[in-house]
């Protein structure tokens, strides 16, 4: 199996004034070319961080790598720096939460794309592709009259289109990776339904991969392939989409699924909350508010085992058709 | 519902708010018409939705009720009794009988003051109750939300942030209100705090008897916890209705759009065929006729003439001249 990006027992801390905080615990993860990976977890899980660390933009002295390591395209991200950063915004582009925070509100839409180009665009016969490509690629992200929105300050633009323009910087470079933070989480229901949809449909008709960072389940289900849902630090379950809703094997997806509101039903929240990465439980990090815990998951960490092909889970009690979720 | 004999606890009547837009040396250069035309009742222990995408007017509707802005037309009846019309003070009797919860209710407690002081200022405020009776009133309020009485001599950064969203709504209740007007509660909120949040609105409303407005963009929420639903759209009431008729059968094309737009967990990827196009135009600019024809995929030439009025079919209302039609 050839992956693309190789995320393999990653630990990551952030030093504090009150000791380190431990913010992924040996996490596994790994995105094939051409799929799309939902990254899903509440916050504080660590999705972010783990975003930033792929991408190689956490603050440099803030952060210690304890293991692991992280490969994209066959580049180590952690340790060989002139390569990583080769690869960042060129093999690997990002689409952020917030598009306006992205843009510098001084210069034109048009300016930045082009900067953007200059510097990590592929050369085709020795030249940087100029305007012609730009503008074909807003076309592609169905923007009205690209050449005016080139002319434009990113203040003049509405939310879903600065979105639309992030997704053309993103793939521009045209690269084998995209990692979008949260990208519709700012957006209207119908605008983020137009969004998700372009993002999809590019994602494929190119073969690019994504990795879709969210904490909206319905979200996930819109636009992934396969969904890994990550928990204080720690990967839970890997599956494929369908079998991700249909039968989840952690006790934590499980009842996270169960909070989602639905018609006819009174959604179950999950008591308790998010530990601190100061000082995370021993074991498995869900254990304290597991209602199916016992003495072994506040001693050993839980491995990341395979059941039916594909479908990983992170759990000595695992929810199954025979023993279905308990809630308090 | 509207039929019914006893007097409507709240009456909205053509209820518009414009706010001025200003140029060059604070000249008026056009008019924002936030809320326009909007007439609605609120049945005494209902819990009425409001819902629309952002711009829609829904929150200038809460607060315009609320008395934080003045109407620029129409009027607010509660309980018969005039509230807010162009120019009318609102009286401080009526002020406690109508409640506001923002997004954070915790985040409206005083840093420096002991929770006590906190819950008991409203009392001090609006009534003229001796202090024994102030205390026993708000240890019973305190515990009905949930919380131990020994926590009233704690501050705010004390307790955690769900509690404090506790004696938020606390302080809320301590004056009995009829009318609690909550202001996007669950936006920000992760899956599963939001279920045990919306567990808490459910619970307080029997024990206290109250009614609820509930402004929220997120579809789901409203499904699961409202009576009685009204969509907006840029001003604009377009639809209005029991949950159960607009979910399931939506008259308006706006309402359409919104509900198809929402993902569905297990059902089939909305964004393979979301057709609605851009996004709402600028409020300060709004369209001739009916205000979504500009998006409308049934508008026709009479759309930009007329603007619809309101239709009424078992209580269900649509703004909306082609509906028989979408209905047929």
């Amino acid at each position: 199996m050839t992956t693309l990006l190789d995320i393999q027992k990653l630990s990551l801390s952030f030093r504090t004034e009150k000791g380190p905080a431990r913010v992924l615990d040996m996490v596994d993860l790994a995105v094939k070319p051409g799929e799309i990976v939902g990254l899903v977890g509440e916050s504080g899980c660590g999705k972010t961080t783990l975003a930033r660390a792929i991408l190689g933009t956490l603050p440099e002295g803030l952060t210690e790598i304890g293991s692991g390591h992280i490969r994209l395209d066959g580049v180590d991200m952690l340790r060989d720096g002139k390569a990583a950063e080769r690869v960042r915004g060129s093999t690997v582009t990002f689409v952020p939460q917030d598009p306006f925070a992205s843009f510098n509100p001084l210069f034109r839409v048009g300016t930045q794309i082009r900067d953007l180009m200059r510097w990590k665009a592929p050369r085709e016969g020795g030249k940087r592709p100029g305007d012609d490509a730009i503008i074909a690629m807003l076309d592609a992200v169905q923007l009205p009259q690209p050449k005016a929105i080139l002319a434009k300050y990113p203040h003049e633009l509405s939310g879903g289109q600065r979105q639309r323009v992030m997704i053309a910087m993103a793939l521009l470079p045209q690269p084998r990776l995209i990692i979008a933070d949260e990208p519709t989480t700012a957006l209207d229901v119908t605008v983020q339904a137009q969004i998700l949809g372009l993002l999809r449909r590019l994602a494929v008709e190119r073969g690019v991969s994504v990795l879709f960072t969210t904490h909206d389940l319905g979200a996930a289900w819109e636009i992934c392939d396969r969904i890994v849902v990550m928990y204080a630090g720690q990967t839970a379950e890997i599956a494929p989409r369908d079998e991700f809703f249909a039968a989840p094997r952690h006790p934590y997806t499980s009842m996270l699924l169960d909070s989602l509101p639905e018609p006819g039903r009174n959604p179950v929240g999950i008591p308790g909350g998010v530990p601190s990465p100061l000082s995370p439980p021993a074991g498995c990090r869900f254990n304290p508010r597991c209602p199916r815990a016992s003495d072994i998951c506040n001693k050993t960490r839980p491995e990341l085992t395979e059941g039916e092909a594909g479908h990983l889970v992170a759990c000595h009690h695992p929810v199954t058709a025979k023993a279905p979720a308990l809630h308090v | 519902m509207s039929d019914a004999l006893p007097l409507p606890l709240l009456e909205v009547e053509r209820l518009a708010r414009h706010f001025p837009v200003r140029g060059f040396l604070n000249r008026q250069v056009g008019t924002l018409r936030a809320l326009d035309d909007v007439s609605f009742s609120v049945s005494e222990g209902e819990v009425l939705g409001i819902v629309g995408e952002s711009g829609c007017g829904k929150s200038t509707l809460g607060k315009t009720l609320m008395g934080i802005h003045d109407p620029s037309r129409g009027e607010v009846r509660l309980q018969g009794e005039r509230i807010a019309a162009p120019g009318q003070k609102r009286a401080a009797a009526v002020r406690a009988r109508l409640q506001y919860v923002y997004q954070d209710p915790g985040a409206s407690l005083d840093p420096r003051w002991t929770l006590r002081r906190s819950l008991h200022e409203p009392l001090i405020i609006h009534t003229d109750w001796p202090r024994a009776k102030r205390e026993a009133h708000v240890q019973a309020i305190v515990k009905s939300v949930g919380l131990p009485e020994a926590h009233l001599d704690l501050y705010p950064h004390e307790i955690s942030g769900g509690q404090q969203r506790r004696v938020g709504l606390a302080r809320i209740l301590v004056l009995g209100p009829q009318l609690v007007i909550f202001d996007e509660p669950t936006s920000g909120l992760d899956v599963s705090v939001q279920a045990t949040v919306l567990a808490l609105f459910r619970d307080l409303r029997q024990e206290f008897g109250l009614t609820y407005l509930f402004i929220s963009h997120d579809l789901a929420v409203v499904r699961s916890i409202c009576d009685r639903v009204i969509v907006m759209y840029l001003g604009r009431i377009v639809e209005i209705g029991s949950t159960a008729d607009v979910f399931a059968a939506p008259r308006h094309p706006y309402t359409r759009s919104l509900l198809s737009a929402a993902p569905r967990i297990g059902g089939p990827r909305v964004t393979e065929n979301f057709s609605l196009q851009g996004e709402p135009p600028d409020p300060s600019n709004v369209p001739s006729g009916c205000r979504f024809r500009t998006r409308c995929p049934l508008a026709i030439d009479r759309c930009a003439k007329i603007d619809p009025p309101a239709e009424f079919e078992g209580g269900h209302g649509v703004a909306c001249l082609r509906w028989r039609e979408l209905a047929a």
